[in-house]
């Protein structure tokens, strides 16, 4: 009954904001029999603080997240977020989409709004609030445009905006930056730096990007093909990453960044060791 | 950035009042070469605009066509806006719920492909020869392309804009309300536009085939008479009903969803 499974790299004596035990889930297969996305990943998140989830495509990162934010229930395991276990999506969570997903025929403000309405905030309210959360990601004086009037870039921006507007305890990205350009992604990268330092919101970011995830995160979780968590890297690179450029050319990152590549190449020669096996 | 925007409205302008120049274009040249081809014609058997409008005069002047446009926009409106109201709620159903789809979808699809003139008789004998029977008929012909058309535009809507609405928590009225419906808009509207002409021809089947009235009664009784110009106008009116009427949803549409002409790529 004590035993506790263990706990990996949890930060001692502090409280954590997430707490991730077994987490599995198994899809049906199209032609019968389970597949397994996600594999007995367990993981701690202490408050304030960013994890990257890395892995190739296909190793049950999304999944992972979607079952954090309480889209998708796991198969099994536990999952506590604050301390209450999740079921299913409440204003604690907020995920920033892939896409941004943003109601097309809403201007910017009217879609930082929708977790406010659903949230019950008065109009009056719910106007102030957007407004803030819109000039904090840069976007001030743009709230009466619409998505097809807005860049990439800026819908990404308001896909922020909408998520940090509910106040939730965790913030979920699913590959925000992905399909930016390169030059749009870095100024974001610095903009999502700067806002996490002033709000220290908890955040779990997915990103096949392993820049990014070194870049971003205290912490990354790798993933390995078959969903189940290989290894977790501390950065340790200190706070103050006001110029993400410049952190780039230290010896640190492309260390961390050489060794998480090195971790990925071994997972993916080790499954198709194991595949070949089982033919 | 506004001196900008001015220009585009003006480019816009442009384009618009060129798209109004081809229609009227294309009208005169149809009208002259008709004129020319009908006027040597026996009046029995053809006609040509000139006799057309000397024969809407007519008929304006005596209060006929009036009291006929009148005695036809009854049933017209009340049929087809009956329609519109439940062919939009039950396309919504059709779309978002798979028992409502399995369990009544193939109706719609059924009722669409039914000769509903062949149950005049029996829609007769069960609500007789007047109003109701009027409404009935244009309800149920205009019905299907509505309900078709707002099912379809349901099930376009992307899974991931319906996660949006529940991962910020939106009941089901809500992502209903807020996402199912502006999304499928502009599709709801195309099954508007589809149903208006049904709802015209419809209507005239109905004073045809039921007791004799409005324009489809005028129109019978000028052919009767083989006042063949005299036809043609009650023909012009359900002509431009439907083009009027059209106009009016192309009109709506840009109000409540501009968003969809700013990204759909439509001819250029």
């Amino acid at each position: 009954m004590a035993a506790v499974a263990q706990t990996i790299g949890s930060i001692a004596d502090v409280e954590p904001m997430v707490r991730a035990r077994d987490i599995v889930k198994e899809f049906e297969a199209p032609h019968g029999g389970v597949f397994r996305a996600v594999d007995r990943v367990s993981f701690d998140a202490a408050p304030g603080e960013f994890i990257a989830i890395t892995g190739q495509s296909g190793c049950g990162k999304t999944t992972l997240l979607r079952i954090l934010l309480g889209l998708v229930p796991a198969s099994s395991g536990t999952l506590d977020v604050s301390g209450v276990p999740v079921r299913g999506c409440d204003h604690k969570r907020a995920m920033v989409f892939q896409q941004a997903e943003l109601l097309p025929w809403r201007d910017a403000i009217g879609n930082v709004e929708l977790g406010l309405e659903t949230k019950g905030v008065a109009r009056a309210e719910r106007r102030r609030i957007a407004e803030k959360y819109l000039a904090l990601v840069g976007l001030a004086g743009a709230e009466a445009r619409r998505p097809d009037q807005l860049s990439g870039g800026m819908r990404q921006r308001v896909g922020l905006a909408r998520a940090l507007a509910v106040e939730p305890d965790l913030l979920l990205m699913d590959e925000p930056f992905g399909a930016l350009d390169a030059h749009t992604r870095e100024a974001l990268q610095a903009e999502l730096i700067r806002l996490h330092e002033e709000m220290r919101k908890t955040v779990v970011f997915v990103t096949h990007d392993l820049d990014e995830a070194v870049l971003l995160a205290d912490r990354v979780i790798v993933m390995s093909p078959v969903g189940r968590l290989a290894e977790v890297v501390d950065i340790a690179i200190p706070r103050r990453r006001s110029d993400p450029q410049r952190i780039r050319t230290t010896p640190q990152f492309a260390e961390k960044r050489y060794h998480i590549w090195q971790t990925m190449k071994r997972l993916e020669s080790e499954t198709r060791t194991a595949v070949t096996v089982d033919a | 950035m506004s001196a900008a925007f001015v220009r585009r409205g003006r480019i816009a302008a442009f384009f618009k009042a060129r798209r109004g120049l081809v229609s009227v274009l294309s009208f005169v040249a149809l009208m002259a070469i008709w004129e020319i081809a009908g006027r040597g014609g026996n009046p029995l058997l053809t006609s040509h605009p000139s006799a057309v409008f000397r024969a809407f005069e007519a008929q304006a002047a005596s209060g006929v066509l009036l009291k006929a446009f009148l005695q036809s926009l009854q049933p017209l409106l009340i049929g087809y806006g009956l329609a519109a109201i439940a062919g939009i709620a039950i396309g919504l159903l059709l779309g978002r719920y798979w028992v409502a789809e399995a369990g009544a979808g193939f109706y719609f699809v059924g009722l669409d492909a039914t000769p509903l003139v062949a149950f005049l008789p029996v829609l007769i004998l069960w609500f007789g020869l007047h109003l109701t029977v009027k409404i009935v008929i244009v309800f149920l012909f205009s019905i299907t392309p509505i309900v078709i058309n707002t099912w379809i535009g349901v099930k376009g809507v992307p899974k991931t804009l319906v996660e949006v609405g529940k991962s910020f928590v939106g009941s089901e009225a809500f992502i209903m309300r807020q996402i199912v419906l502006p999304y499928a808009l502009p599709s709801i509207i195309a099954g508007l536009r589809l149903g208006i002409g049904r709802a015209i021809i419809a209507m005239a089947v109905a004073e045809l085939f039921t007791a004799i009235s409005g324009l489809g009664g005028l129109l019978l009784k000028r052919s009767e008479d083989y006042d063949t110009a005299g036809m043609f106008v009650p023909a012009f009116v359900f002509m431009a009903m439907g083009i009027v009427a059209t106009g009016l949803l192309i009109w709506l549409e840009r109000r409540i969803a501009p968003w969809h002409k700013a990204t759909s790529a439509g001819n250029e």
